[in-house]
């Protein structure tokens, strides 16, 4: 008879603001007002519990058991249950950090250093901590996933988003992180090896599934990307009802390097021309795909003249490449 | 009557989509601001890293602190994150505790 895999527990720690240490100390005593805090301040918030799947609610929770952590001043630490599904919670203190001695003060400070541009060396030094247990509080707050996160703060899914990816260096070994960011928000941000399609549609698919547990008929509309193949035929692949579109930023970065062998004001003059017509194409409320086709045209046949055919060609294919190249039926 | 109604059908990616759609947003510039906030925290972090390295629950702690950090002080978002930013609510008004409660793994 082989031996069952070990089911591995669900985190359902909640943290509760007691306010101060004199008020969890004086709760502790009183299990009922204990109980009746932490459902307050539930309420407060307005979320729900981790309940067990088969639980339908509506039971109430009591008091369970309860623990010492020594290495914080020996405080205790209690367990409340479901009564309809049994899950326990354990309820947390605002000034206890789970699983870390760390002072919350120190913490914050550290964090708020590191998030400020701070190395995680210096960080360390200024706060008396070691660089290494920084890097782990920031894993462990690492281990939820943005989107729940997100979700739970009432931000609706994003229905258009812009997707890039960022060239690093791990050590010697190059690494790719693969981001989606909505406005201010991020809400992917993934880590590959490779830059290939694959390792790009799985580091986006933790996104998309994510979404779908939250929302199952979660639908992206448009995807605004740089342009990198990776990137854009891993998002197809995903989300193949998307419209995908070109960042145009980069485009009007992209344009000085089609025109070589020419003075630099011209090139620069080109430039400001083609800035002014996207913006301007941007501005327009009607019928601007078929407007922006015709200026492109225009637009080429002005570098022709003006930076000669050479350049004009190969600023007409480039344009033809951004138009086209991402067809569905191609 | 099929080949007009592909023309534009075909022309909806690249530059096109980006003017075909008004809710399509046109540049990656917050996108960028994003990975340059980033950027840094990967060079501090050059040390830390291993093969079997949590990496990937390192970059998603940096991303909660990115969304859940106030980080402006006078200008128009003054004292606000970026999940406030756009349109969310967090908690409190401390966002060490937003941090912990959101974080914590208890609630649904």
């Amino acid at each position: 008879m082989g031996q069952a895999a070990k089911r591995t527990r669900e985190n359902r720690t909640i943290t509760v603001d007691f306010r101060d240490d004199a008020t969890y100390v004086q709760l502790l005593g009183n299990g009922k007002a204990f109980v009746e805090f932490v459902g307050a301040f539930l309420l407060s918030l307005g979320f729900q519990l981790a309940h067990k799947a088969t639980c339908r609610g509506g039971g109430c929770l009591t008091r369970h058991s309860h623990y010492v952590r020594l290495r914080v001043r020996g405080i205790t630490i209690w367990r409340i249950q479901c009564t309809t599904c049994k899950a326990v919670f354990t309820v947390l203190p605002h000034f206890v950090l789970r699983y870390r001695q760390m002072q919350p003060e120190v913490a914050r400070d550290a964090l708020l250093a590191t998030q400020g541009g701070l190395s995680l060396e210096l960080c360390a030094v200024l706060y008396h901590i070691s660089p290494m247990a920084l890097y782990r509080l920031i894993s462990a707050l690492g281990q939820q996933s943005l989107v729940p996160v997100l979700t739970r703060c009432g931000l609706p899914l994003p229905v258009y988003f812009l997707a890039d990816e960022k060239h690093s260096r791990c050590l010697t070994t190059k690494a790719y992180l693969p981001t989606i960011v909505c406005g201010r928000v991020l809400w992917h941000l993934g880590y590959t090896a490779a830059a290939s399609t694959t390792a790009f549609a799985q580091s986006y698919r933790t996104f998309q599934q994510a979404a779908l547990q939250q929302e199952p008929s979660y639908r992206v509309r448009g995807i605004l990307t740089d342009g990198f193949d990776s990137t854009t035929r891993s998002l197809r692949t995903l989300f193949p009802e998307a419209r995908l579109g070109i960042c145009l930023r980069h485009a009007i970065n992209k344009l000085p390097a089609k025109l070589v062998a020419i003075a630099s004001p011209v090139r620069k003059a080109l430039r400001s021309q083609f800035h002014t017509l996207l913006y301007r194409a941007r501005q327009r409320k009607g019928l601007r795909v078929f407007a922006l086709g015709q200026r492109l045209r225009h637009f080429v046949d002005h570098v022709t003249a003006t930076a000669g055919a050479a350049n004009g060609k190969r600023v007409r294919r480039w344009f033809q490449e951004k138009g086209t190249h991402l067809r569905r039926d191609s | 009557m099929s080949r007009l109604k592909r023309v534009p059908q075909e022309k909806k990616a690249g530059w096109y989509a980006v003017l075909a759609d008004p809710q399509m947003p046109v540049t990656s510039t917050l996108l960028d601001q994003a990975h340059n906030a980033i950027e840094r925290k990967l060079f501090a972090m050059k040390g830390f890293h291993h093969p079997k390295g949590s990496q990937q629950a390192f970059l998603t702690g940096l991303a909660h602190l990115y969304n859940l950090v106030p980080y402006q002080r006078r200008a128009q978002h003054a004292g606000q994150c970026g999940v406030e930013v756009e349109g969310g609510t967090v908690p409190t008004r401390d966002w060490f505790l937003n941090l912990q409660i959101l974080t914590s793994g208890g609630f649904r």
